[in-house]
């Protein structure tokens, strides 16, 4: 499973609506991101390997929010658990 | 949101344009069914003419302001969107209200009125009966998660791609609960009629409203009343789109 991040602008882009942009700190809803356009998009987004719930798209609305957030996440996961001694 | 409109500057605390150069000269101030936010009108408004800008009401505890305390005091809210409305109301304005948000574009036009305000240039109301006759849901919001969503399904107001994510109670649920604790709070009363021409959209296939129900909007104005009758169910923005722009670029006309 891949979990690359890059795929979201493009995902983004290809529903974003007609005439609209979006910068890396647009907010999706106030580009016009409607739920029913943001689920699509999660569609996209997992068929791309990312683990993405809808409620991640509210609570990291940008484009630049959201990529980190997931890779932040993703170098979680990758890193070995702590040991008791290293606390 | 600090924009123009025009050549004017708009600090809209309440309306998120929604046309990337809302300097356009007409603006439509569109209010969302309830749990709906700003991009309930994005279809609508990449459709109107380059002369009509549309915004949609950004409210608290959803889409772009999701986390954030939903309004649940009718006329407090009224209030607050009607002082924002003075911001638009040196050029020639609308109000647009879907489902719910009808009732709630109904009261900021009579709030104008009363605050002296400029009137807009129409009312236009979709899928939702007249305010004197309208019964906003008086206990939905008191129910338990279980009962709030079975009721809130089994009454078509729920989209099923959104309802299939395992998480959409906790996306949606803050928004509608509290938009119904809002609707429950109104209580009809009589006022002379607008003097603002009022426009009533409705769907044919509407299972929840039938045409007939919404003729007495016409008792809300003195000037000219139309009903507009289109080939859609409840969900004209969804399922006739074009109609309703049509109409928001006629009275946008004026």
């Amino acid at each position: 499973m891949t979990r690359d991040t890059r795929g979201i602008r493009p995902a983004l882009l290809r529903h974003l609506p007609p005439g609209r942009e979006l910068s890396p700190v647009t907010n999706f809803f106030e580009a016009g991101f409607s739920s029913a356009r943001l689920v699509e998009v999660l569609a996209e987004l997992r068929a791309g390997g990312l683990e993405v719930s809808l409620i991640d798209l509210y609570r990291f609305p940008t484009l630049q929010a959201l990529t980190t957030e997931i890779d932040r996440r993703t170098a979680g996961a990758s890193e070995p658990r702590p040991m008791p001694w290293d606390a | 949101m600090s924009t123009y409109v025009g050549a004017q500057r708009v600090d809209s605390q309440w309306f998120v344009p929604l046309v990337e150069d809302p300097r356009r000269p007409v603006a439509v101030l569109g209010m969302p069914h309830a749990g709906g936010g700003c991009a309930t009108f994005t279809d609508c408004a990449a459709l109107l003419s380059p002369r009509t800008a549309m915004w949609g009401l950004n409210l608290p505890g959803r889409q772009a302001r999701f986390g954030e305390p939903v309004r649940t005091d009718l006329d407090g809210l009224v209030a607050e969107l009607t002082g924002d409305v003075r911001k638009f109301a040196d050029r020639p304005y609308v109000l647009f209200g879907y489902c719910s948000g009808a009732l709630l574009a109904f009261l900021v036009a009579r709030a104008v009125r009363t605050a002296g305000l400029p009137a807009p240039r129409a009312l236009v109301v979709a899928s939702y009966p007249p305010p004197q006759f309208a019964r906003p849901p008086a206990d939905l919001h008191r129910l338990d998660s279980d009962g709030f969503w079975t009721r809130t399904i089994l009454s078509g107001g729920f989209p099923a791609p959104l309802a299939a994510e395992p998480d959409f109670r906790a996306v949606f649920e803050p928004a509608l609960r509290g938009d119904f604790e809002l609707l429950a709070g109104f209580r009809y009363v009589d006022e002379p009629p607008l003097d603002t021409p009022v426009v009533a959209i409705t769907g044919r296939a509407d299972e929840t409203l039938r045409p007939v129900q919404l003729a007495p909007w016409a008792d809300q104005t003195s000037a000219e009343f139309t009903l507009r009758v289109v080939d859609a169910d409840h969900w004209v923005l969804d399922n006739a789109v074009d109609r309703v722009a049509d109409v928001l670029d006629q009275v946008s006309r004026g």
